[in-house]
């Protein structure tokens, strides 16, 4: 095999603050290393530091190309380096496709930095390009902005600026954590696809299972060193450090319904207050929005029920009606025709005067937890504000620290802006606050999707935990297979606003009836 | 939420249907100014009939009196004046000055054209103060930030007549290199466009700072980096444009600023246009011509807020597809 990469004692530190310590690697051409680890591990900034774009000062003993030494490279060298030699996929393509400008002037920027074609060789390469990452009608997307692209045709179109050049070097930074799964599987395929003609690719993610699937070599890294390295496989199925197995235990279809998935996370305080059952249930449901030639059914005929004590999961890639089907437990989204009651009574289409009253029985805990945050507020106050004054004696401030213990957080956060917090914590605020009202029921949407699996993992033990001590019912939506498969006693399969499947975990895992199930099953990569 | 919207309109249509929609709501903009001109107008205390034979001072006859409201139609109903009002101007007929004695349209062609001038020349030269303001204070480094805001800020907030009397003390008494009065010739436009420029450059350049340093943070000018554009290459090839689109909608808004600021920076340099002569007609109650300078001044204003859409849409097609 050809090393195409070679890393020798590479440390890289932000003004004497070391984040990247003595790594060593090599990468040989047609070969998969992934970069495993939690947030802060240091994975983005040793990969950039490859580019020569990690902002830090960088130093190794040896980082080398057959053809040139990486150590000592001044920066208008490194600028052609960068997408000749080296390609560099980004997790964000949304954000990484300049939005004011075409695909294809963004494709054309890559050829005419990197090669000495014409033109008309330029446009004709960068069609070629579109067509060999898999976008159809190539001619179009040329002429098309980011914005008018699906998540997965924007990422088809952000590696085709990153392979424009032909590098044999290709590094994907989290390149699917955004995607859904039947997207995510289709890009997984093109890396593959990439590696099998010839590049060297390094992926940086924290996903293991994607890792599993297309990885040969796994690197991982804790604290900016590498604690363990070796074949997928090795690593994978015999962890040698606390770390991976951390990592490992982490991913939740590892563990069936009910079980901890991290035995070393706290055990919460019994909780006093035991709520009486709570149920909502839709009836037949139909949702739409907008009117005449515009008019699009959000959901239609939907019947499912949530109540205490149990978690009914709903899945479906973007658009399927997820988030619909969550307003309208909520109340929040009128339907056209069916039913929802809340322990027997109207819910929906119904005045707000007569719902607010009721409205303290159901929680909601969003994905963007940090976005329905006052920024100015702290943490106490944005609690306080969802415990309301009238709580039967109870002081507002006794009842915000008894609320941020349940969520295991320390009551010295109480003061403290939200802006300072960690993502996982800015999610055990969310919960807390949901709590607030003392409800029965929660309605969580990808109450998860934004953080590392490890703190993922923290997040869904303690649901768990709370769900056993309280009682409460969740509504959890979630695109993450493995999440609804951990969560879950039924599942609800949505599709264009349809339920396709709808049943218990075991049943609906091992016996998909639906072909669509199966493919959302089969597009699930496996630990 | 996505939708599967209906099949989008063509290109064409969309621009066309937001053309008419501008001039539909540009006809009605003005339409509303001009009512309010003319009912402002008579909550003025006095006898317009006097005011049109010489002001109330002048000793005019009885009949004198009579015949002037016959031939104005001052004796008709409020509400038929005001159709006629109207009518005039939705023909373009702007009247006669009382003042003056001569057709409106006459009176205020140079002086728009010379307002106008000032206007535009000053708003070119407050784009061209602020893109490199904006550029430097933007260069990552922290002295470069400290003076680039402190410039933003000290020229955003310069009043007129104080900037104009500092221009005039410095180029014109002190160092004798432009005339202190403008009466015509580019020489007498620089001050006066410098002193209504300057604290517009301010404006644009703070607003224009934020989204730079927004774009150059963003993941798309990592990516444009990681293919191996140079610093240039990013800031002027993809970041200037996100920084621009803010100053785009701001100029709009900067254009009524300088029209305002037009009266304060026209007296001090006795320069003829619309602001000055906006002042007098209405101290002599020339309800024409206080009508025609409010009318076209807002139609002046329809037609920049047009234009100032149209160059956002351009600058940013997201605009149009969110319509």
């Amino acid at each position: 095999m050809n090393t195409v990469l070679t890393v020798d004692g590479l440390s890289v530190d932000f003004g004497g603050r070391p984040v990247v310590h003595d790594v060593s690697f090599s990468l040989a051409a047609g070969e998969c290393l992934a970069v495993v680890g939690e947030s802060g591990a240091g994975k983005s900034v040793l990969v950039r530091s490859l580019l020569g774009l990690s902002g830090g000062t960088v130093a190794a003993r040896k980082m080398a190309t057959p053809r040139e030494d990486l150590t000592q490279v001044s920066e208008r060298r490194w600028r052609r380096i960068r997408g000749s030699q080296v390609g560099l996929i980004l997790q964000d393509a949304l954000g990484s496709l300049d939005p004011l400008r075409t695909v294809g002037r963004e494709i054309d920027e890559a050829l005419r930095l990197q090669t000495r074609l014409s033109a008309r060789e330029r446009r004709e390469r960068a069609e070629s390009l579109l067509e060999s990452v898999g976008l159809p009608e190539p001619k179009l997307r040329l002429r098309q902005r980011s914005g008018q692209l699906s998540g997965g045709q924007r990422q088809r179109a952000l590696i085709a600026t990153a392979i424009a050049a032909d590098p044999p070097i290709l590094i994907a930074d989290e390149p699917t954590t955004a995607l859904d799964v039947s997207t995510q599987a289709r890009i997984l395929a093109l890396l593959q696809d990439l590696t099998a003609r010839g590049t060297g690719l390094i992926l940086v993610s924290h996903d293991l299972a994607v890792v599993r699937t297309i990885a040969d070599r796994v690197m991982v890294m804790d604290g900016g060193r590498v604690v363990e390295s070796g074949f997928a496989d090795d690593v994978l199925d015999h962890p040698r450090t606390d770390i991976t197995r951390t990592l490992l235990a982490s991913v939740p279809s590892s563990k069936p319904r009910g079980e901890r998935l991290l035995s070393h996370s706290p055990q919460p305080l019994p909780v006093q207050r035991q709520r009486t059952a709570a149920e909502l249930r839709a009836t037949q449901i139909s949702v739409s929005f907008g009117r005449g030639t515009r008019r699009f059914t959000a959901l239609s005929d939907v019947s499912c029920r949530v109540a205490s004590g149990r978690t009914l999961g709903i899945v479906g890639e973007s658009g399927s009606g997820k988030t619909t089907l969550a307003r309208a437990f909520l109340g929040l989204a009128p339907i056209d025709s069916g039913s929802v009651t809340l322990d027997g009574g109207a819910w929906a289409n119904i005045p707000e005067r007569a719902r607010r009253a009721r409205r303290r029985s159901v929680g909601y805990v969003t994905q963007d937890s940090f976005a329905s945050f006052d920024p100015r507020w702290t943490v106490g106050r944005i609690i306080a504000d969802a415990v309301g004054r009238d709580e039967g004696g109870t002081a507002p401030k006794s009842r915000v620290a008894e609320l941020l213990t349940q969520v295991q957080l320390d009551n010295a956060l109480a003061n403290r802006s939200p802006a300072t917090l960690s993502g996982g914590q800015r999610q055990r605020v969310a919960i807390a606050r949901a709590l607030a009202g003392d409800p029965g029921l929660l309605v969580l949407d990808e109450p998860v999707s934004a953080l590392d699996v490890t703190v993922q993992a923290q997040i869904l033990d303690l649901l768990d935990d709370l769900q056993r001590v309280k009682g409460l019912g969740y509504l959890l939506i979630s695109h993450d297979m493995g999440v609804i498969q951990h969560m879950s006693d039924e599942i609800i399969v949505l599709r264009n606003g349809r339920i396709v499947e709808q049943g218990e975990p075991d049943a609906v895992l091992s016996r998909p009836s639906d072909p669509y199930t199966r493919a959302l099953l089969a597009d699930t990569p496996q630990l | 939420m996505t939708s599967i919207a209906a099949p989008p309109l063509s290109r064409a249509h969309r621009i066309g249907r937001w053309a008419l929609q501008r001039l539909v709501g540009g006809v009605v903009v003005l339409a509303a100014t001009a009512t309010i001109v003319f009912f402002a107008m008579r909550l003025i205390p006095g006898d317009p009939a006097e005011a049109i034979l010489g002001g109330p001072g002048s000793q005019t006859s009885a009949e004198a009196l009579a015949r002037v409201r016959a031939e104005y139609g001052l004796d008709d109903p409020l509400g038929v004046q005001y159709l006629h009002h109207l009518a005039r101007l939705a023909t373009g007929d702007l009247g006669t000055s009382y003042s003056l004695r001569m057709p409106v349209a006459d009176v205020i062609g140079p002086l728009l054209v010379s307002t106008l001038v000032l206007a535009f020349s000053a708003l070119a030269v407050a784009w061209a103060l602020a893109v490199p303001l904006t550029l430097f204070s933007t260069r990552g480094s922290r002295v470069a930030a400290l003076v680039g805001n402190g410039l933003e800020l000290t020229a955003a907030s310069l009043p007129h007549f104080w900037l104009a009397s500092i221009l005039i003390v410095t180029f014109s008494t002190g160092l004798g290199w432009l005339p202190p009065i403008s009466t015509g010739g580019v020489l007498g436009l620089v001050l006066p466009t410098l002193t209504l420029a300057i604290p517009v450059a301010g404006f644009l350049a703070q607003v224009m700072r934020d989204s730079l340093l927004d774009a150059l943070a963003s993941p798309f000018v990592l990516a444009s980096r990681a293919r191996g554009a140079g610093d240039a290459r990013v800031r002027f090839v993809h970041a200037l444009r996100h920084a621009a689109l803010p100053g785009v909608n701001l100029t709009a808004w900067a254009f009524g600023y300088l029209v305002s600021g037009a009266v304060v920076v026209e007296t001090i340099f006795a320069r003829p246009g619309l602001g000055r002569s906006l002042v007098s007609a209405v101290l002599d109650r020339d309800v024409p011509l206080v009508t025609a300078i409010v009318v076209v001044t807002a139609a002046a204003y329809v037609l920049i807020m047009i234009v100032a859409d149209a160059a956002a849409r351009i600058a940013d097609p997201r605009i149009e597809e969110r319509a």
